[in-house]
């Protein structure tokens, strides 16, 4: 029946609260004050561990999550007393193992899989100037090891010590970074970098570009969920897409364009995850950074990557969500301050290629 | 008379033990000690030209091992000379217990392998993060450079209760002493030199001979068996360390004499900046906005508005909520802000003796966090450094320069000398400096550390010189 001129509208939005318009939850508040943009699964509590990957947003979540008292597995932890920032530029204190930043699903899964013995990657050592790295985390050796033994047998430790992390974890937290990858042709082996970034050679012969695609990161996260729930059926998921835009593309695209893209695929891709699977949550840390309701707020002036405060913006929101203490802020932090600049992020040094 | 003050650990006690024997055979030097065990002296702390602690505990240690003393005033020594606090060979091997270098002949088969870099980083850490390192940092401008004595290489013993250290000293000993040495040497600056045992003391480079733990002694004075304290030593242990540390040099090297330089935390662009949009400028200015969740809740003070433009900048770096505009000139147009933001605007009849006097009344007794300078001119700078001054807040300088005049470059110039000389950085929000300003001909290059070599390149102000 329609409703009477004098009566009040019948309409689904009518009785919508007010974090459903546009205006009253974004337009009119202060960038500061949006508020209840996350509203978790399930919540976090002190006694979780959790293991951490992505790119380089996750470094920022894992340091706020170890400054909030929640422990973040670390299976490479340096020794008490022994902590510097200058220890971040080998790997340490970033993510739950040495492996300096995975950018995509396919590199998490891959990584997976060779850890606990079910794939074999091509090319597994690389050279430059007589010093050997290892090609999918080569950031964290900036000079390499003496030999290729010596890579193989970090690589091996390396990985024993993932697997009894990832299989102790509580929570496992994912932060998706990019789509593009530089694949080995034949055996379709994924690298944390292009050739000859930081060691080895590019020949458009053995490598090439792969954007992944929707179904390519949907499917490879779940075969990583489905591998990792098998040896940890209790492990819950936490999806974030991290704000930081491509710092450069190797598509034909605009690396606006391609950016674009690439963080419409991942954020399409987590929200998918989390509406598929009842133990992936989804923290909205690119939302409440990137679109237009922060106004480009809590960007750096390169606008491409976060700004500390950004951050401390996001997490804020992520622990109140949880209902945990945040502990620390930027204007509260002392002689183990996080420092933006320990941040380290191997795609960086693309640019040096601008 | 030679006066030495040993500040240490429990290490202390086998030194204390030492001078025991050799006091009688050194007439022309004393010795006192304090000494309170583990890692309980970090919290000593410099008062005028004493150490001193609120800790009872500490204190009573000081007054046993000293002979009545609580207080060290380290005007009543020639010397200081600090014991332990961290410094220890065993560093290295702690690391080396889950770690192992490239360059390391046993390299395990448990522990991380990295490269020695990444070693030599953790063993420095350790190092640098000792207690010592930081107490001696801070008592150097008063006494000069501190003598650090390590803690002594344990027994040998220790072999045989520690895998860790079996492999240490039977496959990687000089590597791991020689990473050990390098951590000093990179710590110690001109701020201390670290002292360690004389080699006829060793059982290998990580270890002490057996016989100088016997009957070793530690703060606590009580005697232990060789097998249950392998990190203490004893008395004829003391007599040889002392040995080498009496024929070292008997006077301290002079402090520093070189003032800290001003750091010149100073950003500085162009007036093409102000035709730009406020979110662009502000997003120049990271250092600024890296305290902006404070600053939400500043007050800010914008004098000599010229421009709604700097309103609305100003507003874009400090999300503040307050703002008051002083000497606003009302031809240049409606200031546009969002409604978050509180505008007033205010103008001072006259300058008083102190205008800032009267800047703080207009105020209205509450805090003012930043002062921003629209013109910096010499008249208001007078005010305004007042109310810096006042209110121990930030301050960030304007200058509008079309054209510039010699006047306004010397007003930039009193800016900047305030704020090097006169603004302590304590004195400034989010302990960092700066200011805005334009092309200045009277101005050479400053240092811009805030502000990225990319940035600077497309600032056409920067390049300026006589």
């Amino acid at each position: 029946m329609r409703s009477g001129p004098t009566d009040t509208p019948n309409s689904p939005y009518a009785d919508l609260g007010s974090t459903a318009f546009w205006r009253t939850a974004v337009s009119d508040r202060h960038p500061y004050e949006i508020e209840d943009v996350y509203r978790p699964k399930y919540k976090l509590k002190t006694s979780d561990s959790i293991a951490t990957a992505g790119s380089c947003f996750a470094q920022e979540i894992s340091w706020y999550l170890r400054q909030a008292g929640i422990r973040v597995v670390d299976t490479e932890a340096v020794p008490p007393g022994a902590w510097s920032s200058d220890l971040s530029q080998y790997g340490f204190g970033m993510f739950s193992s040495r492996y300096g930043n995975i950018y995509t699903p396919r590199e998490l899964l891959q990584y997976w899989l060779e850890a606990i013995g079910e794939f074999t990657p091509a090319e597994p050592v690389w050279e430059r100037d007589g010093r050997y790295y290892d090609p999918f985390r080569p950031g964290v050796e900036p000079n390499g090891l003496a030999s290729p033994e010596l890579v193989t047998e970090s690589r091996r430790r390396h990985l024993r010590r993932m697997v009894k992390g990832y299989s102790n974890a509580s929570v496992f937290l994912f932060t998706f970074g990019l789509t593009e990858a530089w694949e080995h042709i034949e055996s379709g082996t994924v690298y944390q970098t292009a050739p000859g970034t930081i060691a080895g050679d590019f020949d458009p012969e053995v490598f090439r570009l792969n954007n992944l695609t929707f179904n390519d990161c949907f499917d490879d996260f779940m075969r990583f969920r489905a591998s990792l729930k098998s040896v940890n059926p209790n492990v819950r998921f936490i999806v974030t897409v991290s704000p930081g835009q491509n710092i450069v593309t190797a598509t034909d695209s605009h690396v606006l364009t391609a950016s674009t893209y690439a963080k419409a695929v991942l954020r399409a891709v987590a929200g998918q995850l989390a509406d598929d699977c009842d133990d992936v949550d989804y923290f909205p840390s690119y939302d409440m950074v990137a679109l237009s309701a922060t106004r480009g707020f809590f960007y750096k002036p390169n606008a491409r990557s976060a700004h500390q405060a950004g951050v401390d913006f996001v997490m804020k929101a992520f622990f109140e969500a949880h209902e945990l203490d945040m502990q620390s802020d930027s204007g509260g932090r002392g002689a183990d301050r996080y420092d933006e600049d320990d941040i380290v992020c191997e795609e960086v040094l693309v640019e040096a290629f601008a | 008379m030679r006066h030495v003050c040993v500040i240490g650990d429990s290490s202390a006690a086998a030194l204390k033990a030492g001078w025991s024997e050799i006091a009688a055979s050194h007439g022309d030097t004393t010795l006192t000690f304090f000494a309170s065990p583990g890692d309980s002296l970090r919290a000593l702390e410099l008062s005028g030209r004493c150490l001193t602690t609120s800790d009872a505990a500490i204190a009573d240690r000081f007054a046993m091992t000293s002979g009545g003393l609580s207080v060290i005033d380290l005007d009543d020594y020639d010397e200081i000379w600090i014991a332990g606090l961290g410094i220890t060979f065993a560093s290295s091997v702690e690391v080396y217990a889950g770690f192992r270098s490239e360059e390391h002949a046993n390299l395990g088969d448990e522990q991380v392998l990295v490269s020695q870099e990444a070693f030599d980083l953790m063993v420095k850490a350790k190092v640098a993060n000792a207690a010592a390192p930081a107490l001696a940092q801070q008592i150097e401008p008063i006494v000069g450079s501190v003598r650090i004595i390590c803690r002594p290489l344990p027994c040998h013993d220790i072999v045989s209760a520690d895998p860790a250290w079996a492999a240490a000293v039977a496959d990687d000993a000089p590597a791991l002493a020689d990473s050990f040495v390098r951590a000093m040497r990179e710590v110690s600056g001109n701020a201390m030199s670290i002292e360690t045992q004389p080699a006829a003391l060793g059982e290998s480079p990580l270890t002490t001979k057996p016989e100088y733990s016997v009957d070793a002694i530690a703060l606590d004075m009580v005697s232990t068996a060789p097998t249950a304290d392998v990190w203490h030593m004893n008395g004829s242990f003391g007599v040889e360390m002392l040995g080498e540390m009496l024929a070292g040099p008997s006077s301290p090297s002079p402090a520093s004499a070189i003032a800290p330089e001003p750091s010149g935390d100073s950003l500085l662009c162009s007036s093409e900046m102000l035709q730009r949009p406020p979110s662009v400028v502000a997003g120049y200015f990271t250092d600024v906005r890296r305290g902006y969740p404070e600053l939400r809740s500043a007050t800010v003070v914008m004098a000599n508005v010229a421009h709604p433009r700097e309103v609305e900048i100003v507003q874009y770096l400090t999300a503040a909520k307050q703002m008051l505009v002083l000497w606003s000139d009302p031809d240049h147009g409606e200031v546009s802000l969002p409604d978050w933001c509180q505008l007033s605007q205010w103008s001072p009849d006259e300058f008083g003796e102190d205008p800032s006097r009267q800047l703080a009344s207009a105020i209205g007794g509450g805090d003012v966090d930043i002062v921003v300078d629209c013109e910096a001119s010499s008249a208001t700078f007078v005010a305004l450094s007042g109310l810096v001054e006042r209110f121990g807040a930030g301050y960030l300088a304007i200058t509008e320069s079309s054209p510039v005049s010699e006047w306004q470059g010397m007003a930039a110039e009193l800016c900047l000398d305030m704020l090097t000389h006169h603004v302590g950085p304590r004195d400034v929000v989010m302990d960092e400096r700066h200011i805005w300003t334009t092309w200045t001909p009277s101005l050479r290059r400053l240092d811009v550390p805030g502000l990225r070599p990319e940035l600077i390149d497309g600032l056409t102000s920067v390049e300026v010189g006589r």
